[in-house]
C-alpha cells in the first residue's frame, strides 16, 4: 500500500500573527513555524497503514524553500519519500489553485492507494484542499475521519463526524482521507531518523516538472484575498470581585438583568 | 426579479429535518438578492424531505429544487455533489451558498473544485460592493479576517458558519414554487457506502450547536472537576466544553474541546471555568456574544475577552451560581 501525505508549513500559533500593511499579507520573515497539527496527524494515520499493510508513505508540500523543513519532520517521523512543489508563479494561490497543484504532482509522483489530509490548515483554516485533490484525482474522498477501520484490497472503511454526530463511512480506493486531531497521537522523531532525515535529498519541481497550468494557479486564482485585516480586540468587562457567596449571586444577576439566562 | 444571477443556497438537513443554518442562509441569500434584484433559489436533497420544501419560502425562497430519493438518504460525496452540480450547471447561478458543517464544507470543496469556481470558507459576512460579492472569513484561527473576492468565476461560492449570520424573522405567507429533480447517478457511480450512523450520546448537546457552553480547564485541578461543569452546564441546558490543556490531561474527550485545534464556537454565553485563556482556546471561543470567566488569576489572559470576569475559586462560585440559577428558573 503506498501512501502520499501532504502537509503544509504554518506560523507557530503559540504568537499572534501580525499583519504588513503595505504588501496585505501576514508577515512570515522572522517568525518560527510549524507543521499544521493535523497534518501530523494525516502523516501517523499513513506511517500505521503500511506497517500493517506494508508499502511506503511520501510526503508532499507546496511553498518556498524553507518548507523543506517541514518535510523533513515527515522523513523524521518515518516517511520513505519527500518532495517540494516551490515556484514563484504559485503566490497568491487559493485553495482552488492549491488542490490543482498539489493533484498535478500527485500524478507526477505515482500512484497512491490512499492519500492523506490534515482536516485543515491552522493558518488559512479553510479544508477545503484534501477534497479538492480528491476531485482533481477523480477518487474517493472521507473527510473529517477520525477513526479508520479496516482496509482491503480495494475498500477503506473509516468514522468520520458527521452533523449528527458520527458515521462510518466505505470508501473504494484509492482513497483520499482528511485527519481530525482525535485520529490518533502522532509519534516523536526518532535521533536516527532525524539524522536520516536532515541528510535527505528533497527534490523539488516547479508548475512545468509536474504539468501544471500557471495560467490557473496564483494571482489568477478562481478567488483572491481582497483585503486582511485584524478584528476589533474584544473589550473587557467589569471585574466581580469579593467572597464566593457574594460574587456567585452577583453574576447571576448581571446574567439575570441583561437577559442573557 | 429574473431567474439570471440568481443567489442560490443549498440547504444542510439531518435525518429530513432542516437545519437552523440553512434559514440564517436564505435570510442572507434573500439580503442579497434583493439588491442584485434577482430571486433565492434552495436546493433540499435527501430522503423522504418533500414536506421541508416549503419550510424555506418563509425564509425567502422564491423557489425550491427538491431531490428526493432514497440513494439521497446518507450524506455522501458522490451523489450530492452530482445533483448540485447538474442544478449549477443547468441554472448558472451568481452566488452559492453552503453550510460550514463537515457535510457542507465536504460537498463545496469538491463541488467548487469541479467547477473551477473560487470557495470562501466558513464566512460570518456577506457584502456587495458594486454589485460583487464580498465574503468575510476569519483565518489564523480567528486572529485575522480575510475579505475575500471573486474576480470571475461563477457561482462565487461560499460556505457559512453556523449561527454567525442572523435569521430573519419567517413569514409563514410567503409561498413559491416546488420544483421536483431526478436523482440521475447510478448506485453503481458512487463510491462510499454509509455503513452505520452513530448517533450522539443521547441528551448531550452538541457544541456547535449550543446556546450556551460552560467550559473547564486546567484550573479544574483533575479529571473529577468536570463533575461540578456538567451539573453547571446541566442547569442551564449548556453543552460541555473544555481546554486544550484539560484534554490533554486525559480529563475528558477531545470531542469537547474548543480551540483553535478543536472546535470553533460561538454561543449567547460563553463560561470559561478555570481557563486561563491561551491563545489557541481564544481562538475558538472570542466570537461568543457574551463571556463569563471564572478564575483564580486575576491576571488570566481570559478575563481580556470576559464581559463579566469572576475573580475565586469556581469550587466555591459554581454551587452559589448554580442555586441561584435554579432559584431564578423555578419562577418562570
Amino acid at each position: 500500500m503506498n501512501v502520499l501525505v501532504c502537509i503544509k508549513q504554518v506560523p507557530d500559533n503559540a504568537v499572534v500573527p501580525k499583519l504588513d500593511a503595505a504588501t496585505n499579507r501576514v508577515v512570515k520573515d522572522g517568525v518560527e513555524t510549524m507543521v499544521s497539527p493535523f497534518d501530523l496527524n494525516a502523516v501517523e494515520a499513513g506511517l500505521k497503514l503500511v506497517e500493517e499493510h506494508g508499502g511506503e508513505v511520501s510526503v508532499l508540500s507546496v511553498g518556498d524553500d524553507s518548507c523543506k523543513t517541514t518535510l523533513r519532520i515527515g522523513l523524521s517521523m518515518g516517511a520513505a519519500k519527500a518532495y517540494l512543489v516551490n515556484d514563484p508563479a504559485l503566490e497568491d494561490s487559493d485553495t482552488w489553485a492549491t488542490s490543482y497543484t498539489l493533484a498535478k504532482a500527485i500524478k507526477s509522483i505515482g500512484e497512491f492507494d490512499v492519500i492523506l489530509c490534515g482536516k485543515q490548515a491552522i493558518d488559512d483554516d479553510a479544508g477545503q484542499v484534501g477534497a479538492g485533490i480528491a476531485e482533481q484525482l477523480g477518487i474517493s474522498q472521507i473527510t473529517y475521519v477520525n477513526e479508520i477501520k479496516e482496509v482491503t484490497a480495494d475498500t477503506l472503511t473509516a468514522k468520520r463526524v458527521s452533523p449528527a454526530g458520527e458515521e462510518v463511512v466505505e470508501a473504494k480506493l484509492p482513497v483520499l482521507l482528511t485527519c481530525e486531531k482525535s485520529l490518533n497521537e502522532p509519534r516523536y522523531p526518532t535521533l536516527k531518523r532525524t539524522r536520516m532525515a536532515n541528510r535527505a535529498e528533497i527534490p523539488v519541481m516547479d508548475c512545468a516538472a509536474i504539468g501544471a497550468d500557471a495560467a490557473k494557479v496564483g494571482k489568477n486564482s478562481p478567488s483572491a484575498i481582497k483585503k486582511l485585516y485584524t478584528p476589533a480586540p474584544r473589550q473587557s468587562g467589569e471585574l466581580i470581585k469579593g467572597e464566593a457567596e457574594e460574587i456567585g449571586k452577583i453574576a447571576v444577576q448581571k446574567l439575570v438583568e441583561q437577559k442573557i439566562i | 426579479m429574473s431567474n439570471k444571477n440568481s443567489v442560490w443556497v443549498c440547504l444542510e438537513q439531518t435525518d429530513g429535518k432542516i437545519a437552523g443554518v440553512s434559514y440564517e442562509m436564505l435570510s442572507e441569500a434573500r439580503k442579497l438578492a434583493d439588491q442584485l434584484s434577482t430571486e433565492v433559489c434552495a436546493v433540499l436533497m435527501g430522503a423522504q424531505v418533500q414536506d421541508q420544501a416549503k419550510e424555506a419560502f418563509a425564509y425567502g425562497a422564491d423557489k425550491v429544487y427538491v431531490c428526493d430519493d432514497e440513494k439521497l438518504k446518507d450524506y455522501r460525496t458522490d451523489s450530492y455533489c452530482k445533483v448540485l452540480e447538474n442544478l449549477v450547471k443547468e441554472n448558472t447561478p451568481d452566488i452559492l451558498l453552503l453550510a460550514a458543517t463537515t457535510n457542507g464544507r465536504d460537498l463545496a470543496a469538491r463541488l467548487a473544485s469541479r467547477l473551477e469556481t473560487g470557495l470562501a470558507a466558513d464566512c460570518v459576512a456577506l457584502n456587495l460592493e458594486d454589485g460583487q460579492l464580498v465574503a468575510t472569513r476569519p483565518t489564523y484561527g480567528g486572529n485575522i479576517m480575510a475579505d475575500v473576492v471573486f474576480p470571475e468565476k461563477r457561482p462565487a461560492m461560499c460556505t457559512i458558519r453556523p449561527n454567525a449570520l442572523s435569521k430573519s424573522e419567517p413569514d409563514a405567507s410567503k409561498t413559491g414554487e416546488v420544483i421536483a429533480v431526478a436523482m440521475d447517478a447510478d448506485e453503481a457511480e458512487l463510491r462510499t457506502k454509509v455503513r452505520e450512523v452513530l448517533a450522539k450520546a443521547s441528551g448531550e448537546i452538541s457544541l456547535t450547536d449550543a446556546q450556551i457552553i460552560v467550559s473547564g480547564g486546567r484550573g479544574l485541578g483533575d479529571a473529577s472537576g468536570f463533575d461540578l461543569i456538567r451539573e453547571f452546564a446541566q442547569t442551564l441546558g449548556a453543552a460541555v466544553g473544555a481546554s486544550r490543556a484539560a484534554v490533554d490531561a486525559g480529563w475528558i474527550p477531545y470531542e469537547h474541546q474548543v480551540g483553535q485545534t478543536g472546535k470553533t464556537v460561538a454561543p449567547k454565553l460563553y463560561i470559561a471555568c478555570g481557563i486561563s485563556g491561551a491563545l489557541q482556546h481564544l481562538a475558538g471561543m472570542k466570537t461568543s456574544d457574551v463571556i463569563v470567566a471564572i478564575n483564580k488569576d486575576e491576571e488570566a489572559p481570559i478575563f481580556g475577552v470576559a464581559n463579566y470576569g469572576i475573580v475565586g475559586d469556581l469550587y466555591k462560585v459554581i454551587p452559589v451560581m448554580i442555586e441561584e440559577i435554579k432559584k431564578v428558573l423555578a419562577t418562570r
